[in-house]
């Protein structure tokens, strides 16, 4: 209960109160300095100097008296367990660059004796040891308690100074050392003479000293390849005629004694070919007195001498040893076919044989050809084709073809005589014969046959019927097809032939009858359709030349369009359309063959440009251009059937101006007619829709 | 008019390399020419001075037409681009791109609006020079080989190409006509009555055709021409008919009767050797009222030819 700050008046009876603090209880003034700053449940606030701002430490609860520390960072995801390596950042060129670096370094861990070398070595001056390192041999002998100084082997018993002492092994000469070779001649070769070092200088003498070699090298000056000495340059010490390679006589003053054994090591350097010839063995056995030279003049090589044995002086003895068999005296080298291999032939068959064939143009006496001075008889094709067994030659030579006076002239230029003789025949002569085959079957047999289902193929509705601009020639064709279906007979084919055999002109001649029924034959193979399925995927196009378009267009018939106003009797087949074109051109017959109209059409916006109305042939919008403009060729293909009809050229017009151009148009005036064509209805679009077999059949498998 | 055989002026030498095609403006006051070094120069032929030279091609260029007003001109060129470039500022007013291979040919239609333009990517695209497109109006894709030239005539769009074939799309009719030449054809002009064809092909021959039925009417031949692309035109209103040839020489025949009646030695522009070194007179034309006559050749001169 607060005390209450304004006391009642204690005098009831008084109308006035009081209002304010009496000022007693202001004397609680104090200066700002000095005064306190407390919250209402008194406790002091502001701690420190206040500078502004919120409070946040301690009384409101972050941190303590002590104050307030700020929590180390604790990963919430849990501890990052991966660190990164730098290879982590390294790329495959950069792993490649760091493999590449390692060396491979034998580790300390690897060498035996790791605390013999911490002592350091101590070696002796003599040892001919070049490498700074100690290889790993000199650490195992080390180890095994060999000293430097010592020889090898074990330790012997000596008495030195009255005492007995292990002494060890003497040491021997010569770590051996193998010098490369730094020159470039053989292994062989005596530098200064070039000669070949059939005595290697280098040897220790006395080893050489028991073979018998001749020391014709010993005589050869000490060779060093220096610039004074070479085969021909020392003059002084040679005279001048001395020959190089004539061989020295042989010095003999050669001795067998101990090897003198220096107290000094000695390090000889003995190269590979020196070992190689303390190796040889020269046997005592063969220590000839005289030197015997080999066939070329020169002593034999270091480590050989020559056999014993009688050397060969004649090749010719060695057929004695060597004869070929001998020939049978009834051995004949020739042909003697015999019908039996089991008939023994008897030298009274050979003589018969041989007697029998004795004619001038043929193989004459069977003669052995190793029997001198015998002529071979001379042949030619036919003589030996009768030789041979072989019946006549059946074929026509040139000379069938020839006429008296050419063979004379070939006779003349060539001087053989024996030439056929010349028959001047001509080479149609098997068709142009004076009588033709008055049979009839022997005509039918010349009518080239079509298999049964080619022709039935290329009889069915699809397919395309050539030679539509002469009716005569695609009835005959017509004919030849049905014929070979069976439908009609084979007889019927020959009706032209009898034609013209009949009234002389209306009808074909051999020949021509002969290669248009080739002609058919070739066509029915070619102008097949398409075969079932296969053909309902494709629709065929028409092209300029007028081929009949796909077996939906039937309403068009054989009045296409012909574009190639040609006169002639051509086939309007397309495989001869390009040729005759270029043929035309080649021939410099420019025109009508030459040149062929196409329908085109241009564009709207380029119509207008040109300030023209567009003709009929017109495609696309003045808005939106499509991409895809029909080409003049894709007209054609088209047939320009879903061009909108509007009549701004009339048909006549057209003709007229397609007269102009040589052209014949009759088809505007069949097509409009014949389909009818209403621009508001279009049939392809509004078709039910094809049945579901349709559609499986084309778009299936 | 006589034909003009006289070399007066000096050959013009401005270019750095063959010339490849030079040809008059309208009046036949001016000529512009171009050639392998990039340039387009317009001359004026009687002073022989150079008014100006246009640069902007990054490649060689191979022909250059007039428009009727004079006031502009396209040219072609390796670059595969048709510039359209204005005559007194030099500048590039547009740059047709679409072909994707050089441009070999290109040509006016008679007010300007249409530019097409013949190329080694076997089309001949036009352009329509009255919109911003970027795109041509249409292609024709029928040529099978490099179509080598290109001229609007009138109605017709007439092309030739190494194929072998002449094409005349007629836009009125809204037909092509293809003729069949038979060697690859380099140069096509139709004549001033526009009946009849002047086409030169690579077999040494220029040929006359009918148009209206494809007959020749006349050959021309004792020039040599089968290997480059050789220009030749008509002359003297279709009296004569002009071409340059393999072996430097200029060659104008009669039209009529197809004989040579005039060979003229074009120069050879004195550089060492000149004179061994192969002249090709790959561009003739003729001034459109008077007689007088330009040609270029490949070693980089242009020679104006007058009558006295």
């Amino acid at each position: 209960m607060s005390q209450r700050k304004r006391p009642l008046s204690s005098n009831p009876q008084s109308d006035s109160i009081f209002l304010g603090t009496p000022s007693s209880a202001l004397s609680e003034f104090a200066p700002v300095w000095k005064q306190e700053a407390r919250d209402e449940r008194g406790r002091k606030r502001f701690h420190g100097a206040f500078t502004g701002g919120f409070s946040a430490g301690y009384f409101n609860t972050v941190g303590s008296k002590e104050g307030w520390k700020p929590s180390q960072y604790a990963s919430k995801s849990g501890t990052d367990k991966q660190t990164y390596t730098p290879q982590d950042f390294m790329d495959e060129e950069d792993l490649a660059d760091l493999r590449s670096n390692e060396k491979i370094v034998t580790s300390s861990s690897l060498r035996l004796h790791s605390s013999v070398q911490s002592e350091g070595t101590m070696l002796y001056t003599a040892m001919p040891i070049k490498s700074t390192v100690e290889s790993s041999g000199y650490a195992l002998l080390r180890q095994m308690g060999w000293k430097p100084g010592f020889g090898i082997g074990p330790l012997t018993e000596t008495l030195i100074e009255g005492r007995k002492v292990m002494m060890p092994p003497r040491q021997t000469a010569s770590f051996v050392q193998l010098e490369t070779k730094q020159d470039k001649h053989g292994l062989g070769l005596h530098s200064a003479s070039g000669q070949l070092d059939l005595q290697s200088e280098s040897m220790p003498q006395d080893l050489l000293s028991s073979s018998a070699l001749p020391a014709a090298s010993s005589l050869r000056k000490k060779k060093n390849s220096g610039m004074g000495s070479g085969v021909l340059l020392d003059f002084d010490d040679n005279e001048e005629d001395e020959d190089p390679y004539e061989i020295k006589p042989v010095l003999y003053d050669k001795s067998l004694g101990p090897k003198k054994a220096s107290k000094k090591l000695q390090i000889k350097q003995i190269s590979a070919s020196a070992r190689k010839g303390k190796l040889t063995f020269a046997s005592s056995v063969s220590l000839p007195k005289t030197v015997r030279l080999c066939v070329d003049g020169r002593p034999p090589l270091s480590g050989f001498t020559l056999s014993s044995s009688p050397p060969i002086t004649a090749w010719s003895n060695l057929i004695e040893r060597y004869r070929p068999p001998a020939i049978p005296t009834t051995f004949i080298s020739g042909i003697l076919i015999m019908k039996d291999p089991r008939t023994h032939v008897t030298p009274k068959m050979i003589a018969e044989f041989r007697s029998q064939h004795l004619h001038a143009n043929t193989l004459a006496a069977m003669v052995s050809t190793s029997e001198r001075n015998v002529e071979l008889p001379q042949l030619d094709i036919s003589s030996r084709s009768k030789l041979l067994g072989e019946s006549a030659n059946k074929g026509k030579s040139v000379f069938d073809f020839l006429t008296p006076e050419q063979r004379d002239k070939i006779v003349s230029l060539t001087g053989n005589t024996s030439l056929p003789p010349a028959k001047s025949e001509t080479l149609l002569a098997a068709s142009s014969s004076d009588k033709p085959p008055a049979d009839d079957g022997a005509i039918l047999k010349l009518i080239p046959s079509v298999g049964r289902e080619t022709v039935l193929s290329a009889l069915s509705k699809s397919a395309f019927m050539p030679y539509s601009d002469i009716p005569a020639k695609r009835t005959r064709y017509k004919t030849y097809l049905e014929a070979h279906a069976g439908i009609v007979s084979l007889d019927k084919i020959l009706l032209p032939l009898k034609e013209n055999q009949r009234e002389g002109r209306s009808g074909l001649s051999m020949d021509e009858w002969l290669t248009e029924l080739r002609e058919f034959k070739k066509s029915a193979e070619l102008f097949k359709p398409l075969s079932g399925m296969l053909a309902n995927r494709f629709t065929s196009s028409s092209s300029t030349s007028g081929s009949k378009p796909s077996a939906a267009d039937s309403t068009i018939d054989d009045e296409d369009v012909i574009i190639l106003g040609a006169g002639g009797e051509k086939s309007a087949s397309n495989i001869s359309l390009n040729d005759d074109k270029k043929r035309a051109a080649e021939l410099g017959m420019y025109g009508p063959l030459t040149r062929s109209a196409h329908l085109w059409s241009p564009s709207r916006l380029l119509c207008k440009r040109f300030g023209i109305s567009p003709p009929l042939t017109v495609s696309g919008d003045l808005q939106s251009e499509t991409k895809h403009e029909t080409s003049a060729r894709e007209w054609d293909s088209i047939g320009s059937r879903a061009a909108p009809v509007t009549d701004l050229v009339s048909d006549t017009v057209l003709k007229d101006l397609a007269k102009g151009a040589d052209i014949k148009v009759d088809l505007v005036e069949n097509r409009f007619k014949s389909s009818d064509i209403r621009p508001e209805e279009n049939e392809a679009l509004e078709q039910p829709r094809a049945p579901a077999d349709l559609f499986a059949a084309v778009f299936g498998d | 008019m006589p034909f003009p055989i006289y070399a007066k002026t000096p050959p013009l030498k401005q270019h750095n390399g063959p010339v490849h095609v030079v040809t008059y403006n309208n009046t036949g006051q001016y000529i512009l020419s171009g050639g392998q070094d990039k340039q387009i120069i317009l001359w004026n032929p009687n002073s022989s001075k150079l008014i100006k030279a246009y640069q902007g091609h990054g490649y060689e260029v191979l022909d250059i037409s007039v428009s009727h007003d004079n006031a502009k001109f396209v040219s072609c060129g390796g670059d595969r681009a048709v510039f359209l470039w204005d005559v007194t500022t030099g500048s590039i007013t547009r740059r047709l791109q679409g072909h994707t291979s050089r441009v070999n040919a290109v040509d006016f239609n008679f007010d300007a609006s249409i530019v097409a333009s013949a190329a080694y990517d076997t089309t001949v695209r036009l352009w329509d020079l009255k919109s911003t497109s970027q795109k041509p109006i249409q292609v024709l894709e029928e040529a099978r080989d490099s179509v080598s030239s290109v001229q609007i005539s009138g109605y017709q769009i007439i092309t030739g190409s190494v194929d072998g074939y002449v094409r005349v799309y007629d836009l009125r009719k809204g037909q092509l006509q293809e003729d069949l030449v038979g060697y690859p054809v380099t140069s096509i002009r139709d004549s001033t009555d526009s009946a009849t064809l002047l086409v030169s092909s690579l077999d040494n021959k220029i040929r006359l055709f009918d148009k209206s039925n494809g007959s020749l009417l006349q050959s021309f031949t004792g020039h040599t021409n089968s290997e480059y692309r050789i220009r030749s035109c008509f002359g003297d209103n279709d009296i004569y008919i002009i071409s340059g040839s393999e072996n430097g020489k200029i060659y104008a025949w009669e039209l009529l009767s197809g004989r040579v009646v005039h060979e003229l030695l074009a120069p050879a522009g004195g550089t060492a050797g000149g004179e061994k070194s192969k002249n090709v007179v790959s561009c003739v034309a003729y001034h459109p009222k008077r007689a007088q006559m330009i040609s270029c050749s490949t070693l980089g001169v242009i020679q104006v030819w007058d009558s006295e």
